[in-house]
């Protein structure tokens, strides 16, 4: 067994885009059930780090390791299948099939390949069961049957999270999952993820402060694709840096802090 | 055309049962009324159904664009016209050094000609799949006519005239598809199997994959999907099936020419799925019988039949996407929560 | 040595050809996200009109003066009646729809001229030939051919970098929206660019006229080898279009002229006639299946 180190690291992330440049040698790491934060101002690369961390956008240079083992040239799926559980930003489930099969086609894609032609899968209980578990664990188990497409936004974030949970995943990438949510829905999904806290571990991107300060373990702050400070949240909210780049100019600082 | 609510599942059972009961009392039905001709129009009309709904499969369910499926259709004819052209000349096939012997039997002919279908169909679908969207539609176009480009350069089984094939392929060394009803019912037995098949197939893990890489490509990969390989999968399948309606459809009409996978069969073949119903399975088969009954009864009215088709064509696309399946029996199943629907 | 100058100078008159149809094709997809099947229609309708007023005038600047509005206003009447409904609908919808007016246009021309294809000849002003070198005559009409499709790529690049309509164009290229915001009426210029598609298409169409026959249905095979012009080039490229082009003229045209010959090196003399033209003819599928390897995008991939 290794020694419990880092569970993802990143290390020297670095892309460009034509004359943009999005990450800058980027570091940091996600320890095992930690809840690691990642915010920075709109544009300073928050997106463009979890995509190439998930495997849809190929660095220019540096390397991505989940449990001492390199990822960075992987395929999404591969990556999905090594224990890296995705939510989008902008929320993506499958539309026509039921809130049910959504969440059985993740469990299924965990249990080894689809080549199986004949059986029913909407009957097969090893795939049913656990899906509905989840669905309970989340509070969707109430409409189950619904169309995936015709949920309300809150519940479709939901719908989400539950995908990305049914494969058991280690390490989990949120890509702001209260974007488009109201109060009461926010306030349930905190309550959702602080429930999943030390279970596994989540890199989170999100803006609402409220929300990064009773979920994080640690934060990083990014800006301009760098990284401005990494550390736990005390620390970073006292950071003179920070507060000049970040919070102070958007004058979300007074919030909690 | 307004869609209706979807009929409950042992309603649908009834009416697509029904159907098969209908076709299947058709070759006595059009001989008592004596117009026996009808069993061949028949015929083909069941053939294009089959290579319809091969399609269906890829399209409908796995939302692959594929504007070359009549290529398929083509090399299964082939196979089955040049293994007949090599039996009558009672030469062998040389194919790289290795002699293949002409012949005419089906058992060994059709799963033949199926796979090498199929193998086209990987190939093709190995390059095509690497591409999506817009790209998908237009290099499946331009690989079916590198292949009807081919078959028109092969002077030894006639180019641009085809084979003419001396009789349809024995059985156990039986001529029984010599016989027009026979032939029928073969063709007919052929395509309830297809339906049935594909019917399972899309409710089983594969099928389920399948439709959700349609829905959410993106989604499907982060889930740990590698969606490509099932994709391919589907393709190749769908490109065996559409190579036995090539070989049906040789076998019927006893002649084979590149017309078979002319560009425009493979638009007739996605207007054929469109017109009854994409995703569906049993919509392309009315869609076949619409589309073949649609050309016979202009056909009677004007030489210049397509100025007619045409635009009828293009009203369909614009106000009744649902195609005829949504408009007699519902629209495309959604998803039960525990697959009772299945029909 | 001369006969491959020739058929360098025929690969690259192809190449103008199929260059004036893939520019249209690609400005529409890559400004309106179109794929219009009915491209090959516009060209023949070129070719016809072109045709029929050459015959009547024994002019082919008068033909090719009613050639171009003709295409051109057919282009807007279908945007407008037709594709302008299509924009926002999948790209099954455009194929099929577009497929529908391809049935339409073929059968009509049977009907408006017969299926007697119609042959007209190389005006007289360029019907003669030139040594491009020293003992390499070239008809001056296939030069002619060459020199309009640079000048309309030169033409088209200063219209899209350099000109406000272009600046228009690409706008709308980019965002809808803001476009819409700056005061650029979409629907007009789309149904603009829709028509400058469709004329060149009929540009193209008229030239062809005296070096093929003009008979319904000519539209498509130009049009498939289109297809392969654009994938190659990257869709929604005038650049890769033009590039595209080129290549896959020239390739077809010297495949077509040498590899029989070539495959005689190595096989006998039988085999190689017929594996060559078998060969031949897939030559420019075989460059797509390359470049998608290489990237599936194409060549220039995007804008530009």
């Amino acid at each position: 067994m290794r020694a419990p180190g880092p569970l993802l690291e990143v290390e020297g992330l670095s892309k460009a885009f034509g004359g943009v440049t999005a990450s800058d040698a980027l570091s940091f790491t996600v320890m095992p059930g930690e809840v690691h934060a990642l915010i920075g101002p709109n544009g300073a690369g928050k997106t463009t780090a979890v995509a190439q961390i998930a495997g849809e956008l190929k660095p220019d240079d540096g390397r991505i390791r989940l449990d001492g083992r390199e990822i960075s040239h992987l395929p999404v799926h591969r990556r999905a299948l090594l224990g890296l559980g995705r939510s989008f930003q902008i929320t993506s489930v499958l539309p026509d099939f039921s809130v049910l099969d959504n969440v059985a086609l993740a469990v299924q894609a965990h249990a080894g390949h689809s080549f199986r032609l004949i059986r029913n899968a909407r009957r097969d209980a090893r795939l049913r069961d656990p899906a509905r578990a989840m669905l309970t664990r989340v509070g969707l188990a109430a409409v189950a049957g619904r169309a995936a497409g015709a949920l309300s936004h809150g519940e479709k974030r939901k719908l989400e999270l539950a995908m990305a949970l049914a494969g058991h995943p280690r390490l989990l990438l949120l890509d702001e999952p209260m974007a488009g949510m109201g109060g009461e829905d926010s306030a349930r999904m905190v309550e959702v993820l602080q429930g999943l806290k030390g279970t596994v571990a989540m890199l989170l991107v999100e803006h609402d402060m409220d929300v990064v300060f009773a979920l994080a373990d640690r934060i990083t702050v990014l800006d301009g694709g760098r990284v401005l400070a990494t550390g736990d949240p005390e620390a970073v909210r006292a950071d003179p840096a920070v507060i000049a780049a970040y919070l102070g100019e958007e004058g979300v600082a007074c919030q909690p802090c | 055309m307004a869609e209706r609510a979807p009929l409950s599942p042992r309603v649908r059972l009834g009416l697509h049962l029904l159907g098969l009961l209908a076709l299947a009392l058709l070759p006595p039905l059009l001989t008592l009324i004596d117009e026996p001709f009808y069993v061949t129009l028949a015929t083909r009309v069941l053939i294009l159904a089959l290579a319809a709904v091969s399609l269906d499969l890829i399209l409908g369910y796995g939302g692959m664009v594929s504007f070359g499926h009549a290529a398929f259709v083509g090399v299964g004819g082939y196979v089955t016209g040049i293994l007949a052209h090599h039996a009558f000349m009672g030469d062998p096939l040389m194919l790289f050094g290795l002699a293949v012997p002409g012949m005419n039997e089906a058992l060994i002919v059709w799963p033949l000609a199926m796979a090498v279908s199929a193998v086209a169909a990987l190939l093709i679908g190995v390059l095509s799949l690497r591409t999506g969207g817009i790209h998908f539609i237009m290099i499946t176009l331009a690989f079916a006519q590198m292949l009807y480009y081919l078959l028109v350069s092969l002077q030894a089984y006639g180019g641009d005239d085809g084979l003419t094939l001396w009789g349809r392929n024995t059985v156990a060394g039986t001529d029984l598809l010599a016989d027009r009803e026979t032939f029928y019912y073969v063709c007919l037995g052929l395509l309830a199997v297809v339906v049935l098949a594909f019917r399972r197939l899309v409710d089983s893990r594969f099928g389920l994959v399948l439709q959700g890489a349609r829905q959410n490509e993106r989604r499907m990969r982060a889930l740990g999907v590698p969606v490509t390989r099932y994709r391919l999968a589907a393709f190749t399948l769908a490109g065996a099936v559409a190579g036995l309606a090539g070989v049906l459809s040789v076998n019927q009409a006893e002649f084979v020419s590149p017309t078979l996978l002319h560009w425009t069969h493979s638009g007739e073949l996605l207007v054929v799925v469109i017109l009854g119903g994409m995703g569906t399975l049993v919509g392309p088969v009315l869609g076949a019988f619409v589309l073949m009954g649609l050309e016979e009864v202009l056909a009677g009215v004007t030489e210049h039949w397509r100025v007619i088709l045409g635009p009828v064509l293009v009203l369909v696309v614009l106000y009744a996407r649902a195609g005829l399946h949504g408009w007699v029996i519902g629209p495309r199943r959604h998803a039960d929560a525990d697959g009772e629907g299945a029909s | 040595m001369l006969l491959f100058v020739e058929q360098v100078l025929n690969g690259l008159q192809l190449g103008v050809m199929l260059f004036l149809m893939a520019s249209g094709l690609t400005l529409v997809f890559g400004i309106m996200g179109l794929i219009n099947l009915a491209h090959g229609s516009l060209y023949m309708i070129g070719a016809y009109v072109a045709a029929t007023v050459t015959l009547h005038t024994d002019s082919f600047l008068l033909g090719l003066a009613a050639a171009l509005p003709a295409a051109a206003l057919t282009g807007a009447i279908i945007e407008r009646v037709v594709m302008a409904r299509l924009y926002a609908r999948e790209h099954l919808d455009q194929v099929l729809a577009t497929f529908g007016l391809i049935l339409f246009f073929n059968d009509l021309m049977v009907i408006l001229w017969g299926r007697q294809p119609l042959f007209m000849n190389v005006p007289d002003a360029l019907a003669g030939t030139v040594e491009v070198l020293p003992g390499a005559p070239y008809p001056v009409f296939r030069l002619v051919i060459i020199a309009v499709g640079l000048l309309v790529a030169l033409g088209l690049w200063y219209l899209i970098t350099r000109t406000r309509l272009g600046m228009r164009i690409r706008a709308g290229a980019s965002d809808r929206e803001t476009a819409g915001a700056l005061g650029i009426d979409i629907a007009l210029l789309y149904t603009g660019v829709f028509a400058l598609g469709a004329m060149l298409a009929g540009l193209a169409g008229a030239m062809a006229g005296p070096i093929l026959a003009v008979e319904a249905g000519m539209g498509e095979s130009i049009l498939i080898l289109t297809f392969v012009v654009v994938v190659i080039g990257g869709i929604g490229s005038v650049r890769g279009a033009l590039i595209g082009a080129l290549l896959v003229g020239v390739v077809d045209t010297l495949g077509r002229a040498f590899l029989p010959d070539l495959l005689a090196l190595v096989l006998d003399r039988a085999t190689a006639d017929g594996a060559g033209t078998s060969l031949s003819t897939m030559s420019v599928y075989i460059l797509m299946a390359a470049v998608l390897v290489w990237r599936p995008k194409g060549l220039f991939p995007g804008h530009g």
